[in-house]
């Protein structure tokens, strides 16, 4: 039976629990975590508070042998938003926890002092890390190995962003993986916390070994066989860019680039010095790749690859095709420990100021915010990491940096519940927005959007056979968007919980639906759930994320829509020229949305009524004291 | 597939038969640790695998090490680990 351990940094007292009694009701990771934060957390605890919690979780299939079985959860008060954040990173750290004995970890408090935790052979123990304090997270990996003599455990760690409680700080795992979203970097550097380190000997054992192992073959080729899969081992997501691809451009100021995302292509990165393809832990689609660049101006950068945000962040929306440059861009804001799409939508938007004169050289310590500067950009992302001049604006994320700018400055901020914008066509695909809007961790994608939109093969009869929507394949049709996006934010729930990638999942093309989950996590667990069961524990978690926001931050209908520029100036080229998210669409959309949910209509808050159908009762009550319960009539 | 990518585990020498590795087709994922564990255990745990991968993070490159517990999977056809190798850097000699 797996383990939790609960770690007071302020007290430095530990307490090892069993951790099924929160396992069968939410599942693992992302599910338990939200129901740990939603019950010890208070309304007026901020989020670089010692009474906020951190709760690191894998789910019931990591480290099994179940596809892409490597996935870690956090979930903590968002820095950026107030409300929640789920954050997903994938790596080895995740089973190796698993091998320690853990299934989660729980961090309170604050230090005294700079420490690390160190998890051995189910050991915890708090450690000095002063000697690593200031460090960058790649040199504080090899600092922690070198002390531990061992190269071979596996380390998630913050760098100097976090140490300076940066907002879009984040946490690295094995150097290169990222839990990224909300800050929760700051979160850390706020315990005084600098890295997890955590070594394991145990073995994951399962209900029904032979079913179990049988059913990882079955699925194991039919990824193998998947267009999807074929998809994402050529080029990881940056395969999907050509020169029709929409990419945002300066700001958003565009949503196609034209001839020039042509050189950012897969084909563009492959020629900087791909040395290897690589995969996270017991993934079958290896949609990683490892860099070692011998010639040119990076020469002497050897690191992990990237995904599509970080070409859109440093490269579209930037105006700068360079695939070196947003190597050493992402390669830069893995070392310091900051998320690419918060630290790209402060850029963006400091640009455009700059651009159109609101921020002058007085404002940004000399440096000329010409779009297309490379050094400006890498000057900039070392500033925020240290607050430095300019810099120490920019780490307030752009949502705040605008407000302190000023006016003119906030109608080139893009924000969505205080969280940066980094995302591609968002004006063209309806349902693809909707999800980034809604998503219960401030703005992004990886919450309720699906990836159907423009899809080839997912026709009219393939849409209504996994989701029930025959418009999932069409981008630019509002029709049935609602309901694909509720029955992704249920899924992608789960998927979250149970611990695996959710590149092995429906989301990609054509891979693992929710019956096949069912069956994994039926023979995992000994108990017999079907997809609808683990469909309404999906939804139970999507509700626990939206209660802990309306109670936090009381977050209603008003926060539910897309930056004005996205709702007033269409993409004006390319294949989607013309298009944009008309406001009064997007309020028959949320309407539907609202309606499908049983949220009310007008306030965008819960009902009596869905969380009673839902068995919530101890979130209907805290809604119903805090005055933001809708009750039916 | 050419031959000389192929090394020979550590421990291996004295076997007959050689479970051979390609580490530059490898892409570190590991699911053979689990298949290994799975068939000398009937549960997941890479340090029950006679085989193990290890990830260099400075330099990307890929170590390989074979233990002597390797018996090339008696019960089958082939041996566990190679068939659930997605992108065939396994093999025996």
């Amino acid at each position: 039976m797996g383990k939790m351990v609960w770690v007071n940094l302020s007290t430095r007292n530990i307490a090892i629990m069993r951790s099924s009694i929160y396992n069968k009701r939410f599942i693992g990771g992302r599910g338990v975590g939200d129901w740990i934060l939603f019950n010890e957390v208070k309304p007026d605890t901020l989020p670089l508070d010692p009474g906020n919690l951190m709760i690191f979780g894998t789910g019931p299939l990591t480290g099994t042998a179940a596809p892409s079985s490597g996935r870690l959860s956090l979930v903590t008060k968002n820095v950026l938003s107030g409300g929640i954040v789920f954050s997903n990173a994938g790596g080895h750290f995740a089973p190796e926890l698993k091998y320690a004995g853990f299934d989660h970890i729980i961090i309170s408090g604050r230090a005294s002092s700079p420490v690390y935790l160190f998890i051995d052979y189910g050991k915890v123990e708090i450690k000095d890390a002063s000697f690593i304090w200031g460090k960058d997270v790649w040199d504080s990996e090899d600092a922690i190995k070198r002390e531990l003599e061992d190269n071979r455990v596996q380390v998630l760690s913050i760098g100097p962003a976090g140490e300076n409680l940066v907002k879009s700080a984040c946490i690295i795992v094995n150097k290169g993986r990222a839990l990224g979203f909300g800050g929760c970097g700051a979160v850390m550097g706020s315990k005084n916390l600098k890295a997890l380190v955590v070594r394991g000997n145990r073995s994951v054992k399962v209900a029904d070994p032979s079913g179990f192992i049988e059913e990882c073959q079955k699925n194991l080729r039919k990824i193998n066989r998947s267009i999807g899969t074929k998809f994402l081992r050529k080029g990881g997501t940056i395969n999907k860019i050509g020169p029709l691809f929409p990419l945002p451009v300066r700001n958003y100021q565009d949503g196609n680039w034209g001839k020039r995302s042509s050189k950012v292509t897969e084909i563009g990165f492959k020629k900087l010095g791909e040395k290897r393809r690589l995969a996270c832990f017991n993934c079958p689609i290896n949609c990683s790749h490892y860099y070692s660049i011998e010639k040119g101006p990076y020469a002497g950068l050897n690191c992990e690859g990237l995904q599509i945000n970080a070409v859109r962040g440093f490269g579209s929306n930037l105006d700068i095709p360079d695939p070196g440059f947003i190597l050493e861009c992402n390669a830069l804001c893995n070392k310091m420990g900051l998320h690419v799409d918060e630290v790209s939508a402060s850029l963006g938007w400091a640009f455009e100021c700059f651009e159109k004169k609101i921020l002058t050289k007085k404002d940004t310590d000399g440096l000329e915010l010409e779009w297309g500067r490379k050094e400006v950009v890498i000057e900039l992302i070392k500033k925020i990491a240290y607050r430095d001049g300019f810099g120490n604006i920019l780490a307030e994320g752009v949502q705040r940096a605008a407000q302190i700018v000023g006016e003119d400055s906030k109608k080139y901020a893009m924000y969505i519940k205080g969280t940066g914008v980094n995302e591609g066509n968002m004006r063209a695909k309806k349902a693809w927005a909707l999800g980034i809007v809604t998503s219960t961790r401030g703005g992004g994608h990886l919450c309720g959007s699906p990836n159907s939109e423009g899809v080839k093969n997912v026709t009219p009869e393939i849409g209504q056979k996994r989701y029930g929507v025959p418009t999932a394949g069409d981008s630019v049709t509002y029709r049935g968007k609602a309901k694909l996006v509720v029955w992704f934010e249920k899924y992608k729930a789960l998927v979250d919980s149970l611990g695996i990638c959710y590149f092995t999942s429906y989301w990609q093309n054509n891979l693992l639906g929710p019956e096949e989950y069912a069956r994994f996590f039926s023979k995992a667990t000994g108990k017999s759930f079907n997809a609808d069961d683990l469909f309404k524990i999906g939804q139970q978690i999507l509700n626990i994320e939206k209660a802990f926001n309306t109670l936090h931050t009381g977050y209603s209908r008003k926060d539910d829509f897309p930056p004005d520029r996205l709702m007033n100036e269409p993409v004006k080229s390319g294949p989607f020229k013309g298009e944009r998210l008309e406001k009064s669409c997007w309020n028959d959309l949320l309407d539907k949305y609202y309606t499908l949910q049983s949220w009310d209509m007008k306030t965008g808050w819960q009902t009596d009524k869905c969380l009673s159908d839902l068995s919530l009762n101890e979130v209907r009550v805290k809604l119903e004291k805090a005055g933001r319960l809708i009750i039916n009539d | 597939m050419t031959e000389r990518n192929f090394r020979v585990g550590k421990f291996l020498k004295n076997h007959e038969r050689k479970l051979l590795m390609s580490t530059s087709r490898c892409t570190g994922c590991r699911s053979c640790e689990l298949a290994c564990s799975y068939h000398h255990q009937k549960a997941f745990g890479p340090s029950d695998s006679s085989i193990r991968i290890f990830r260099n993070d400075k330099n990307g490159e890929i170590e390989y090490v074979l233990k002597e517990t390797c018996d090339l999977c008696p019960d089958k056809n082939i041996p566990f680990c190679i068939s659930v190798c997605t992108r065939r850097a396994l093999r025996i000699q």
